[in-house]
């Protein structure tokens, strides 16, 4: 801890009352073998292999359009919660200020099981920072993913 | 737990005194009662409705004042002493007599009983220099602050502990939280800049420009019954946008000469511009035409 001695035992005091000391669980290995898998045939063509998202991606396209975002530290998939993360799979997603109204993320769920998008979230978390992970992990704590079967 | 330290629940704090250095400090009541007041001619740096009590709040050099009979008569809200100058006031959602003030020396204080009390809410933010605030629309407990060179903080126990989120736009004079549809999260947050609006989804993804308004903006609000609708004030006049703030059409401005310096629209649809000298002008269609407050 870089913090001054005092200042660090009053804070680590209040972290213990509130019950959050921990970190973020380790990602299973399996689930992120199985995500990556998944991540290679169903994402990759747009969010590129490596998840580095398409160029320009924080402006509109020539079809009025954002493009795919990176899932890396310089994108924002790190600030959604689990239960975001599982809906916008699922669902597909659009930006409201497109100027198109098709889903340009597509929707998931008639194709991969619940098992495989809850994996494919678990690999993006690989992608991602430690202070990420961990603001990630906190933002997920009453908005986690959803409890459905296999 | 009441989140205020009010003299007469005060025992119920004692045994959570081992962590009192790291509560938000309450600054005591210091015996300024409520009084009648004429706003100064200063320019109306803050607006905020209280919608509970049908309150219109205003801030600036001099303070904060309070109305309930749509600006005929003030009353002071009283603040701390040396709290110094305001720079935004905001109500939470679904209040009850809640009131937040932050400003460029006092940081942000929040205050549960119309000024006989007032929490000091500095703890977990860089410095006391907060330059816009923002209470979210429909989440009681979420409040933002901007600190100019580091960043938009957010608060999700009432300013007790805060989250660093992002830088935010360069210059952020205002800033407001909407409850548009479409987010990834739960709103929209809109910031008045030196050059433009910029705005981002809540989860702070994605800051981009809101259409294409140039220069200082000095008022920007929308209207809780119709999210998609905002207002923005600039040199260049009033400016309204139907579709998220995508598009800007003028409008009417007040009828003065010196500039708005704040814009707010309440629930119940009237709209308000705070001026230069202190003048208040109101309207209630849209900005089409306006009236002196209190008149
Ligand atoms: C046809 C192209 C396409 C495919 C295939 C695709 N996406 Fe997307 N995705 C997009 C676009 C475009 C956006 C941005 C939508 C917006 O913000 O308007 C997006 C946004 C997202 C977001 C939200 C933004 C963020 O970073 O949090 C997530 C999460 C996401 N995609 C995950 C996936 C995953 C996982 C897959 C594979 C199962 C996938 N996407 C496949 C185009 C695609």
């Amino acid at each position: 801890m870089n913090r001054p001695f005092v200042a660090g035992t009053l804070v680590a005091i209040t972290i213990s009352t509130a019950g959050a000391a921990e970190g973020p669980p380790r990602l299973e290995s399996e689930q992120i073998e199985l995500g990556r898998k998944v991540y290679g045939q169903y994402c990759a063509t747009c969010h590129g292999s490596r998840g580095e998202g398409a160029a320009n991606w924080q402006e509109q396209n020539d079809q009025g359009e954002l493009p795919p975002p990176p899932h890396g530290p310089e994108g924002h998939t790190w600030r959604h919660a689990d239960a975001a993360l599982y809906h916008t799979i699922a669902k597909g997603w659009r930006d409201p200020f497109n100027k198109t109204d098709r889903l340009t993320m597509p929707a998931f769920e008639e194709i991969l099981t619940p098992d495989e998008i809850r994996a494919v979230s678990t690999y993006l978390k690989t992608l991602w920072t430690e202070e990420q992970r961990q603001f990630q992990w906190e933002q997920s704590e009453d908005r986690p993913f959803p409890n459905e079967q296999n | 737990m009441p989140e205020t330290n009010i003299p007469s629940r005060k025992a119920a704090w004692l045994p959570r005194l081992a962590l009192a250095a790291v509560m938000p400090a309450l600054i005591a009541g210091h015996g300024a009662a409520a009084q009648e007041a004429e706003l100064a001619p200063t320019p109306i740096e803050a607006m905020a409705y209280d919608a509970g009590s049908k309150a219109l709040l205003v801030g600036g050099q001099n303070g904060l004042f309070r109305s309930t009979d749509e600006g005929q008569t003030w009353q002071t809200v009283p603040l701390p002493p040396g709290a110094g100058e305001i720079a935004a006031t905001a109500v939470p959602a679904r209040s009850d007599n809640a009131i937040y003030v932050a400003g460029p020396d006092m940081g942000v204080l929040r205050t549960d009983d119309r000024g006989e009390s007032w929490s000091n809410l500095n703890s977990g933010l860089p410095n006391p220099h907060v330059t816009a605030l923002a209470a979210h629309s429909t989440q009681p407990d979420t409040v933002y602050a901007y600190v100019p060179e580091t960043g938009i903080y957010r608060s999700q126990d009432a300013g007790k502990s805060w989250k660093m989120m992002d830088r935010g736009p360069e210059g952020t004079s205002h800033l407001i939280h909407t409850n548009m549809e479409g987010s990834m999260e739960s709103g929209w947050l809109y910031a008045a800049t030196p050059d433009g609006t910029r705005v981002s989804m809540d989860c702070f993804c994605l800051w981009r420009d809101a259409g294409n308004l140039s220069g200082p903006i000095t008022g920007l609000a929308f209207d809780p019954q119709h999210p998609k609708h905002l207002y923005a004030a600039s040199d260049a006049g009033l400016f309204k946008s139907t579709d998220g703030g995508q598009e800007w059409i003028k409008v009417s401005s007040p009828p003065i000469a010196a500039a708005v310096t704040s814009l707010m629209m309440a629930p119940t649809g009237v709209l308000y511009a705070g001026a230069d000298e202190g003048e208040i002008f109101k309207s209630s269609d849209g900005a089409a035409t306006w009236e002196r407050a209190g008149e």
